[in-house]
This record gives structure tokens, sequence and C-alpha cells, in this order.
């Protein structure tokens, strides 16, 4: 039971910080790649 | 220490203390047995090497899902308005329309798609009126897809049209007018880069190769290949969206908004920024070239069945009109538009008087700010629609 709440955490760990992660790579690859979004100058 | 050596000299005994009896030290406490929640928390806090494997696991399959799932048909399938970075987001909606139509199981036998820029996007107050009047004529159900954007140009309207071109047939609408016809290729290359679609296709990228610009090569996958569209909507407002809801789509943004001719430095602004959007030299330059694009699209687009081109002026503000566009210029581009309406199965409509437009209808110089006078157009827009079905019914 112990062994299975460690290994809980650290799944919940891996999950958030790897969500994380991949957002902030995927938003600084956007950047980075000079996405952003269209604002029309004109009428 | 002087002391003591004399003691001891002297021969004196030395008392000796008794030792003191010391109570017995306590055995060390055994540290408490560790509860669930306490190694949780450990294993959720502490850094360790299994969390950076699963970190870097967790991010890998995020992107496997994105481009194993991330795909036109299942955008359709779901209100992807989530993705729209303000509740004014064209590109988005008009992604979306484009995903939906394409993945309908069985298309219909007639359909009207109705493009255009923010002018058109304000002209028409609801496209159903059209579908109604089109499908009372044709005596069958022709929805019309709506699909105009902020400053779409002609390259990303074929593109679209391309998308959902399979089993369509029926009427192209296009919104059409001298600024329209000024676009040039050159003047598009910053649409390489922004990706304000949510797709690309080989048409668009022909066109735009025609064009003499240089699209990027594609991998084939849907998410790989427009995965800047993704990015730059990857925001705090996708999280607020998330939560609380996709946005409602805000299509009319300058109902009742004053005209700006009551407004002396935005009138003067205005008609600053209208002169350097119209440009005469680049009409005439363009114009050849933006007809003979649409002249492609429509010939594509015949191949599988029948379609009408429908060319419908943007309406404009008259006394604006009359500054911008000189009257020799306004005469020019009427005849021009009139012989390319001379080719079968092209129509051409000025719908301004129709719609008995005044320059206080609209807010700037295409841009109707009047819920009535939007009702015009739409019902002008719509008769003429009516008619060319007529004659489509007629001629089988």
């Amino acid at each position: 039971m112990i062994r299975f709440a460690r290994i809980l955490g650290i799944v919940l760990q891996a999950a958030v910080l790897g969500t994380l992660l991949f957002v902030a790579v995927f938003r600084l690859a956007g950047i980075m790649g000079g996405a952003r979004v269209f604002q029309y100058e004109g009428f | 220490m002087t002391q003591e050596k004399k003691t001891i000299e002297s021969g004196a005994a030395v008392p000796v203390a008794a030792p003191v009896k010391r109570p017995a030290k306590a055995a060390p406490k055994p540290p408490p047995p560790p509860t669930f929640f306490g190694t949780f928390l450990q294993g959720l806090t502490r850094p360790s090497l299994p969390a950076v494997i699963g970190t870097l696991c967790v991010a890998l399959a995020w992107l496997a899902a994105c481009v194993l799932f991330l795909t036109p048909a299942n955008l359709a399938r779901i209100d992807a308005r989530y993705l729209m970075t303000v509740e004014d987001d064209d590109y988005t909606e008009v992604s979306l329309r484009a995903f939906r139509i394409a993945a309908q199981p069985v298309k219909p036998a007639f359909a009207i798609a109705l493009f255009g820029t923010s002018g058109t996007r304000e002209a028409i107050s609801d496209e159903k009126v059209i579908e109604e009047a089109v499908s009372a004529e044709l005596g069958t159900q022709a929805p019309c897809y709506f699909l105009a954007a902020k400053a779409l140009s002609p390259y990303e309207m074929v593109g679209v049209m391309d998308h959902i071109s399979e089993g369509f047939e029926g009427i192209v609408v296009m919104h059409i007018g001298p600024n329209f016809l000024s676009d040039s290729g050159e003047g598009r290359r910053h649409l390489i880069d922004l990706h304000r679609l949510a797709f690309q296709n080989e048409v668009y990228d022909e066109e735009l190769r025609a064009a003499g610009l240089n699209p990027p090569s594609h991998t084939g996958n849907y998410f790989l290949d427009n995965w800047r569209f993704f990015s730059v909507r990857t925001n705090d407002q996708l999280l607020h969206h998330l939560i609380a809801g996709p946005p409602v789509f805000k299509r009319h943004r300058y109902v009742d908004k004053p005209p700006l001719r009551e407004n002396q430095r935005g009138w003067d602004d205005m008609v600053a920024t209208a002169i350097k959007w119209m440009d005469e030299q680049a009409y005439r330059a363009n114009r050849q070239t933006n007809r003979e694009l649409l002249d492609r699209m429509i010939a594509r687009l015949r191949r599988n069945g029948r379609v009408e081109l429908v060319l419908v002026e943007v309406p404009r503000n008259p006394v604006l009109s009359n500054i911008l566009i000189p009257p020799a210029l306004a005469s020019d581009h009427r005849a021009f538009m009139q012989q390319w309406a001379q080719q079968p199965g092209v129509h051409y409509f000025e719908l301004d008087q129709e719609a008995a437009l005044t320059a206080d209808d609209l807010e700037d110089y295409i841009h109707l700010r009047s819920p009535a006078a939007q009702e015009r157009y739409t019902k002008a827009l719509a008769q003429k629609l009516r008619q060319v079905a007529a004659q489509w019914k007629e001629e089988p």
C-alpha cells in the first residue's frame, strides 16, 4: 500500500510536470518560430 | 593545578566522590510508520529519477496524442471554439466551419458558399435569409456556408473552397471590390509565416507558388503541418475557455457604433488609412491576376459538378467611395467586372442602391453599422441568388 502511495505521487508529479513541459516547449517553439495571431492594421 | 599537586605530595588521602548514578538513557523512539498520505506527498514533491523519466514520457505522450488525434475530422466533431484567442477570432471560426462542412457525410444537392472579408461579415445580417430564399426557389434545402473573415485574402478563400470542394455543387459568392482585386501575392508574403487558417492544402500552395511565393513543404501530418496555428492559441485564454466554456463567436462588431463622420479626428484618420489601402496602381497591376485566380478555382470546382460564380460588390460608404475611387476608375472597374460576368456561369451584382445604403449606415468605409441596413442588404443579395438559382433550375 505504501509503495502504491509513492508510485501514485510520482505518477501525479510526472503528469503535471510533463503537461507543463509540453505546453511550455510548444508555446516557446511557436514564439521562436514567429507564430502570432494576425492583427489587421487597416480596416 | 598547583593545589592538587601539593595534596598528592603530602600523602593525605584524597576523598573519592561516590559515582553519581545517572538514570538509564531511554532507548531511541522508533520512527513512526510511514503513512499513506506522507509517502504520497514524498513521491509527489521530491525529485527523483522515475519522476524525471515520467515527466519526459508524459510530454512525449501529449505530442503523440496531438499528432494522432488532432485532425480536421476530430476538430469538426468537438466544439473547438476553445481555441479562439478572442471572441472575434474569425480565422478559427472559418477553419472550424470548413472542417464541419467537409466532414458532412451526405453532401447537399445544392449549396451556397459565401466568401468575403470583414465588410461581408458586417453586411450579412444572417445567412439563413439567403438559405431560405434559395431553398424556397429550388424546393430543396440549400445550406449557405458563411466563410467570411477579416482581411481574408483571395489565396485563403481558394484554399478554404478547396477544403470543402468534395461533392460541392451550387453557388460560390465572392464579395469583391477594387481593394480585393488589388491584392498581390507579394503583399501576402506574411501569410506563409502567419498560418491564419487551421489548414493548408495543395491548391493553396499551388496558388501561392503561382504568385511567386514559396510555401513551406509539408510532412503530411495535419498537426505537424499546422502546429503554429495551435501553438499561438495555447495561452491563458485557452485555459480560461477550458474552465468557463468556449466563447460565443461575436460576428457583428460594428452594430450601433456611431458613424465615424460624427468624429472629425476619427474620420480623418480613417480617410488617411483608406487612401493608403486603395492603391489604383496596385489595382490595375493585380486585378487580372486575381480574376485568373478565381477563374482557376471555379474551373477546378466544375470538374466535379456544376458551380456558378457570383461576384458581389462589397457595400461601400458613398461619401468615402467618391473620395477614394475616382469616377474614371469606378467606371473602369464596373466595365472590368461586367466583362468578367460575360463568361458563362459568372454573375455580377452591385447592391448598394438596391439596399438603399446611405453614408450613415456604415461606420467607416465598408462596415455596415445599422441592423436595418444589414437586413436590407442581405435581402437584396438573397433576391439575386434566388434569381441565379431559378436559372439553375431552368437550365439543368
